[in-house]
């Protein structure tokens, strides 16, 4: 074989290769910046009241498809909220807002989570238009944001969807994408 | 060349390509100067320009005059205070539910929290007073005096006479993002 001839040929192989990357940029793309906690093991500040303590234990912990037995992360329940390795979670009748849910990353170091907070808006979730698997979307979600996942148009079986709120729980693609972060 | 040797530097071209595309994509998401650290379930989303129109109460092109703090609310369990600004604006050109020259206030998340900077980014971000907006908001559905931002669809700044979408990547957005601010009020007068 030519020289002339192989350069052709590894030419349109770093083509075809670049092009075959990219979708998994774009795996990427479903990583909410480059957010992450320092390590798999979060503190887990489960602030929320009524039925919400249950919706919030749900999805972070007791349901089969939570975020702590179906991930790699592993949530360790704390009597109160903290600011270094800690996810906390609430609920409060906040006002029309717009929003029915609230992902913060309140203090970071880098790209190190210290601080994260989830919050529900009671002042929409409570008028009667919302059943209990919404409610369980939206709070599957914001905690998910915490993890380092961005939403997820894509793709109607997950609760990172934010144009619906009828799959309260990570699907597959979520799995794989915190477990390769942690 | 030999058929070997060939075959040896294809594979290691294929495994280069591969590797600085899937790194390229990668290293986008390493960057956390500027990036969101707030991120909303919205209560609307909008398909098109006519839901989004019809969705609204109000659609307007404004100047944001001031800003003032606001309200604080607390978590149920009381151990979490959100704080909240309102911000004034002038409207230029009232294109649904409010009249040139009139004041639309706005209520939102403050950029500042107990005391601190907090970057509640996910609406678009701290306005800028001065600024000119492409604005579709809602009034407060619990009697409250002032409007909110439907969602992150629903705001554009006018940035050397074009509009910019807070997410240029959204459908809806798109329509409106890049368009001069006279060509976004047609499309809104459009789909009135």
């Amino acid at each position: 074989m030519t020289l002339r001839k192989a350069m052709l040929i590894w030419t349109l192989v770093v083509i075809a290769t670049v092009t075959l990357g990219l979708p998994m940029g774009a795996w990427a793309a479903h990583r909410w910046g480059c957010w992450k906690y320092a390590d798999a093991t979060i503190n887990w500040y489960n602030g929320g009241t009524g039925d919400y303590y249950n919706i919030y234990n749900e999805e972070a912990k007791t349901d089969s498809n939570a975020w702590s037995p179906y991930t790699d992360i592993f949530l360790n329940p704390v009597s109160a909220s903290g600011t270094t390795d800690h996810a906390n979670a609430y609920n409060g009748f906040y006002g029309s807002t717009g929003w029915l849910g609230l992902a913060e990353i309140r203090s970071a170091s880098g790209c190190t989570v210290l601080n994260g907070r989830a919050r529900l808006n009671q002042s929409y979730l409570d008028n009667g238009g919302y059943s209990r698997t919404n409610k369980k979307h939206v709070a599957c979600q914001e905690v998910g944001h915490l993890f380092g996942l961005e939403h997820n148009r894509g793709e109607t079986n997950t609760c990172m969807n934010d144009t619906i709120l009828t799959a309260p729980q990570p699907n597959a693609h979520d799995q794989s994408l915190i477990n390769s972060i942690y | 060349m030999t058929r070997k040797t060939f075959l040896t530097y294809t594979l290691i071209v294929a495994l280069g390509g591969l590797s600085v595309s899937a790194v390229a994509g990668w290293r986008r998401h390493q960057q956390p100067v500027g990036q969101a650290r707030t991120a909303a379930s919205w209560k609307h989303h909008f398909k098109d320009a006519k839901e989004l129109v019809k969705g609204s109460d109000a659609v307007v092109i404004a100047r944001a005059d001031s800003v003032a703090p606001g309200r604080v609310a607390h978590s149920e369990g009381g151990d979490d205070s959100l704080a909240f600004e309102v911000v004034n604006f002038t409207v230029v050109d009232g294109l649904k539910g409010a009249k040139d020259g009139s004041t639309v206030s706005i209520e939102r998340v403050s950029g500042t929290q107990a005391g601190a900077v907090a970057y509640f980014n996910f609406d678009g971000g701290n306005f800028e007073v001065g600024g000119t907006y492409l604005l579709f908001l809602k009034q407060q559905e619990d009697g409250g005096p002032y409007y909110y931002q439907i969602n992150d669809q629903g705001r554009f700044h006018e940035e050397g006479g074009q509009l910019r979408a807070v997410d240029p990547g959204d459908p809806v957005a798109a329509l409106f993002h890049g368009r001069p601010v006279a060509e976004g009020a047609d499309l809104v007068r459009k789909n009135k």
